[in-house]
C-alpha cells in the first residue's frame, strides 16, 4: 500500500520531466526550423527587390524623357543608361549580389510625332538576381509612354478663337489630368503663340480633356501642340484646320418654253448662290420635273461660271410643268434649303 | 497508519513543487530563444521595413527625388516627419555614386546622440536613379531608432 502510494508521487515528477523534454524538443526542432527564415533579411531582400524595380521603371522613364527631349537623336539613351543602373544598383547594395539584367530595349521615334494622334514610348523587359540568397529571374516589364490626340479643332472665324481639345494619356490608357499651361505649347502656322488652359470631362468624348483657346486674327492652316508631362516625357502632335463650310441655296428660278413644230422644250434656270449672294459655279444640281400626264423625270447637271445651270425637257404634252430642286451638292460646301428663295416653279404649257 | 499518510502528504506537495520548477525552467529556457516585440531583433526588423516603406511611398509619389534632386531638405524633412511614426527618430544622408555626402544641411529628427548611443539603430539604403531626364543616381542612407 505504502509502494503504491509512493509510486504515485514518484509518476507527477516523471510525468513533469517527460513535459519539460516534450516542451524543450519541440521548441527546439522549432527554434532550428525557424533559425533560417529569422536571420535571414527577408524583408531586406524584398525592400531591395522594391527599390531596384521602382528604379528601373523610374530609368526608362527618365530615358524617354532625354529622347523625347532632344528631339529622338539618341536612340542609345535608354541601353546606356539601363547599362549605368546595372552597375549602380549592383554598388548600392554591394555584398547582397544584386544583379540586373534586361531583355529589350524599345523607343518610338518622330515618325510617331506630328499626327493627329501622336506618342511617345519606351519599353524594357527587366530582371533582377539576389545571388546571394539564391534569387533568380524576377521579371518584369517597365513601360513609359505618353500619348495625345487633337480632337476636333475648330476656329471661330466671328470671335477670332482657335480652340484645341486635347486627350492625353499615360501606360495603361491611364488619362493624365495634371498637365498647366506651362506644360503646353502651342505653334500656329509656325509661329507661337501665347493661349489659355482649361480642363474638364468630356462626355462627347469620354475623356479628360486638356482645351487650349488662343486668339488667332486669320484662318489658320496648321496648329502644331507640344506637351511635357511631369516626368519630362515630350510628345508632338499636329493637326490641320479646316475652314468652316459655306453654305450655298436656290436662288429665283424661272420657266419658260419654245414650240419647235408639234414638240414642246421646257427650260428651267436655276441660280445657286453663297451665303452673301454671290454666285456659286461647279455645284451639281439634282432637279425633278413633273410632266403634265404625272410622269416625273429627272436631271442632275453643274453650274457653270455664273452660278447658273440650265435644264431643257423636250415634250409634246401640253399643261402643267412642275420643275422642283431635289439637291445641291458641292465638295466642302452645305446646302442650306431653308435659305432657298424658291425650291420648285411651275409653268403651264399651252 | 495515520502517520504514514501525513509523510505521503507532505512528498506529494514537495514533488508538486518540484515538478513546478521544472516545467517554469523548461518555459524559461523556451523563453530566450522567443523573438518578441520587445526584442532587439524585432524592433530593428520593424524600424526597417518602416522606414523602407515610406522612402518608397515618397518615391512612388515622385516626391522623393523632386526633394533630394531640388534640394528641398526641409521638405524632406517634413516629409519624413509626417510619414514617420512620432515616437520614431531618424537621421538622413544623401550620397553620390562617388560616396560623398550632397545635403548641406542635416536631415534628422530626435536627439542626434540617440543614434551613437543606441543599441538598436535600424538603417535603410534606398537608391534613386536620377530626375527628369537626368541620369544621376543618389543613394539614401536612413536611420532610425525609437525616442
Amino acid at each position: 500500500m505504502r509502494i503504491v502510494k509512493q509510486g504515485g508521487g514518484q509518476f507527477i515528477i516523471i510525468a513533469a520531466l517527460l513535459v519539460a523534454i516534450i516542451m524543450v524538443s519541440v521548441s527546439t526542432i522549432m527554434y532550428s526550423a525557424v533559425t533560417y527564415y529569422r536571420h535571414e533579411r527577408w524583408e531586406e531582400y524584398l525592400a531591395i527587390i522594391d527599390n531596384v524595380e521602382l528604379g528601373s521603371r523610374r530609368v526608362v522613364e527618365m530615358s524617354l524623357a532625354n529622347y523625347t527631349l532632344n528631339n529622338c537623336i539618341d536612340d542609345t539613351i535608354l541601353r546606356d543608361n539601363l547599362d549605368r543602373w546595372i552597375n549602380d544598383a549592383k554598388k548600392a547594395y554591394a555584398g547582397f549580389g544584386v544583379i540586373v539584367s534586361y531583355d529589350g530595349n524599345e523607343l518610338s521615334d518622330d515618325d510617331d510625332w506630328y499626327k493627329n494622334e501622336s506618342f511617345s514610348a519606351a519599353n524594357a523587359t527587366i530582371t533582377i538576381d539576389i545571388t546571394s540568397v539564391g534569387l533568380r529571374g524576377y521579371k518584369f516589364t517597365a513601360p513609359a509612354f505618353l500619348g495625345m490626340k487633337i480632337l476636333g479643332i475648330s476656329w471661330d472665324e466671328e470671335e477670332k478663337v482657335l480652340t484645341i481639345p486635347l486627350a492625353i494619356d499615360k501606360e495603361g490608357s491611364t488619362p493624365v489630368t495634371d498637365l498647366e499651361k506651362g506644360n503646353f505649347s502651342i505653334l500656329v502656322d509656325d509661329e507661337l503663340k501665347d493661349f489659355t488652359l482649361i480642363h474638364y470631362y468630356s462626355e462627347t468624348y469620354d475623356s479628360f480633356i486638356h482645351e487650349i483657346q488662343c486668339s488667332i486674327e486669320d484662318q489658320p492652316s496648321l496648329v502644331s501642340v507640344t506637351a511635357r508631362d511631369t516626368r519630362g516625357i515630350k510628345v508632338i502632335a499636329n493637326s490641320t484646320v479646316t475652314p468652316p463650310a459655306e453654305t450655298m441655296h436656290v436662288g429665283d428660278i424661272s420657266m419658260w418654253y419654245e414650240k419647235q413644230g408639234q414638240q414642246y422644250t421646257v427650260y428651267t434656270k436655276i441660280p445657286i448662290l453663297d451665303g452673301n449672294g454671290q454666285a456659286v459655279s461647279d455645284a451639281t444640281v439634282y432637279l425633278n420635273i413633273t410632266l403634265p400626264n404625272g410622269s416625273v423625270q429627272s436631271f442632275s447637271k453643274k453650274t457653270g461660271p455664273d452660278g447658273t445651270v440650265t435644264f431643257d425637257l423636250k415634250s409634246k404634252l401640253v399643261g402643267l410643268y412642275t420643275s422642283t430642286v431635289t439637291d445641291v451638292v458641292k465638295e466642302g460646301w452645305i446646302y442650306d434649303s431653308t435659305s432657298n428663295v424658291e425650291t420648285s416653279e411651275s409653268l403651264t404649257v399651252s | 497508519m495515520r502517520r504514514t499518510k501525513g509523510i505521503d502528504g507532505q512528498m506529494r506537495i514537495i514533488e508538486a513543487i518540484l515538478a513546478s520548477f521544472v516545467i517554469l525552467f523548461a518555459t524559461t529556457f523556451i523563453n530566450t530563444f522567443a523573438v518578441t516585440p520587445s526584442s532587439l531583433t524585432y524592433e530593428t526588423g520593424e524600424l526597417e521595413k518602416v522606414g523602407h516603406n515610406v522612402l518608397h511611398d515618397l518615391d512612388e509619389q515622385r516626391l522623393l527625388a523632386r526633394f533630394v534632386y531640388n534640394e528641398e531638405w526641409g521638405n524632406l524633412t517634413a516629409a519624413l516627419m509626417v510619414c514617420l511614426p512620432p515616437d520614431v527618430y531618424f537621421s538622413l544622408t544623401v550620397y553620390d555614386l562617388d560616396g560623398s555626402v550632397v545635403n548641406n544641411m542635416p536631415i534628422y529628427y530626435g536627439d542626434p546622440e540617440v543614434f551613437t548611443t543606441s543599441s538598436s539603430v535600424a538603417s535603410v539604403t534606398y537608391i534613386i536613379p536620377g530626375y527628369q531626364a537626368t541620369y544621376d543616381p543618389r543613394i539614401l542612407i536612413l536611420q532610425l531608432v525609437r525616442g
